[in-house]
């Protein structure tokens, strides 16, 4: 009995993505009722949070963007099945990273990367002025290497490694929210994190020290 | 080798803010507007391919109504030209009584062979409100309007035909369907 509980409790954690899982669900009703034009709500959401993930795992912005569209595709084709047993969010992005990950087995022998541009922002100022040591480089310079080394950092993980540390690191996803995602324990999502953070420390150490 | 290496707690505090560096790759307003119109044409693909032809027609109609006030605007316009062309004379067939009270020649429908050897009375309602060739529904059985008839006869061949008689005025109570007059009567009420 606390198993079947445990199952179709919502997976949803704080009470703010309960909310948000609340508000989702009342949107998917009316898409379940013939409403189809409130998806748009949905896709006005969460199109730039699911390209995100997309993108940091395939690493190129033109699959990223078909890759997202296909998501939400396929979610909206299958809206009728969801049941509520997990919040929208947490099926969508399990969609979106299902996709990926298929595209990526795929094409892995004819992959290249296509970066976004890095929009400068306080907190990455910050984080420019904080790297210059010996002399007034510039700026510009300085952030497209630094996109540059921690993309190739990201693409050394394997995509396991970098689902989690996309979802946790980049999207501020809990291990529990994760672990819904994933369909692994937290325990592993622990393990996955620990190890991409340690890699990534090592790949990126000229930039941490 | 790599993980043998022991991190402080300030390098994973850095790693992260670097890491989260990454969320400033974001993409502009120019790829959402192209991401948006994308979307919005796979979702309509995605509906057509998804439902039976009914529930094609309804949803898509809604969808595209809401999504595309351009394209609502464009189908209304043809459809009151359509409507305004087929309300013109020629296809409401008011151009009959017309032309033939000004003895234009007239070719009737090729499969109304049959009646080109007896000449046709044409009946012409002559209520007062009623329009050429409307039907009206609103006269009581008991009314009786009036009926302006006229006989027709074939005038050449090929066959046309041609009013050659005074119009006779008749009243409902006058006439019935069948009634020799010299000629078939086609019909006795307005809405014949």
């Amino acid at each position: 009995m606390s198993v079947i509980k445990t199952i179709t409790k919502p997976l949803v954690s704080s009470p703010e993505r309960r909310l948000e899982a609340d508000e989702d669900l009342v949107i998917v009703r009316k898409i379940q009722a013939g409403d189809v034009d409130a998806f748009d709500s949905l896709i006005l959401k969460y199109r730039e949070r699911v390209y995100s993930v997309i993108y940091n795992l395939t690493s190129n912005r033109e699959d990223a963007s078909d890759l997202t569209q296909e998501a939400f595709i396929k979610a909206f084709q299958s809206i009728k099945r969801f049941k509520g047993q997990s919040s929208f969010f947490t099926w969508l992005y399990r969609i979106a990273l299902n996709t990926s990950l298929t595209h990526l087995r795929k094409y892995k022998l004819r992959r290249f990367f296509s970066f976004e541009k890095m929009v400068e922002e306080d907190h990455t100022e910050g984080f420019i002025e904080n790297l210059k040591t010996e002399s007034d480089s510039d700026k510009a310079a300085l952030m497209t290497e630094l996109q540059e080394r921690l993309n190739d950092a990201f693409q050394k993980l394997s995509v396991k490694h970098r689902t989690v540390i996309t979802l946790f690191e980049i999207d501020g996803l809990s291990h529990k929210e994760i672990s819904d995602i994933v369909g692994t324990s937290i325990g592993t999502v622990r393990s996955r994190l620990h190890y991409a953070k340690q890699f990534l420390q090592g790949e990126l150490k000229d930039y941490i020290r | 080798m790599l993980f043998g290496k022991k991190f402080s707690p300030k390098d994973d505090e850095r790693l992260s803010h670097l890491i989260q560096l990454k969320r400033q790759e974001k993409p502009d307003e120019a790829f959402w507007d192209k991401f948006d119109e994308e979307i919005r044409s796979k979702q309509l693909a995605a509906l057509v391919h998804a439902q039976s032809w009914y529930e094609k027609v309804g949803k898509l109609s809604i969808l595209i109504a809401r999504k595309s006030a351009a394209a609502t605007a464009t189908a209304s316009i043809l459809a009151l030209g359509v409507f305004t062309v087929l309300q013109t004379d020629y296809f409401t067939g008011a151009q009959t009584t017309t032309s033939l009270t000004q003895t234009e020649p007239m070719r009737p429908a090729a499969d109304d062979a049959s009646a080109i050897d007896q000449p046709i009375f044409i009946v012409n309602d002559l209520h007062p409100q009623a329009e050429a060739n409307e039907v009206d529904f609103s006269y009581g059985i008991n009314a009786t309007p009036s009926y302006e008839i006229n006989a027709l006869t074939k005038k050449s061949i090929p066959v046309n035909y041609q009013i050659i008689a005074e119009p006779k005025q008749f009243t409902a109570g006058h006439i019935n369907f069948g009634t020799d007059l010299g000629a078939k009567v086609i019909g006795t009420w307005s809405h014949f």
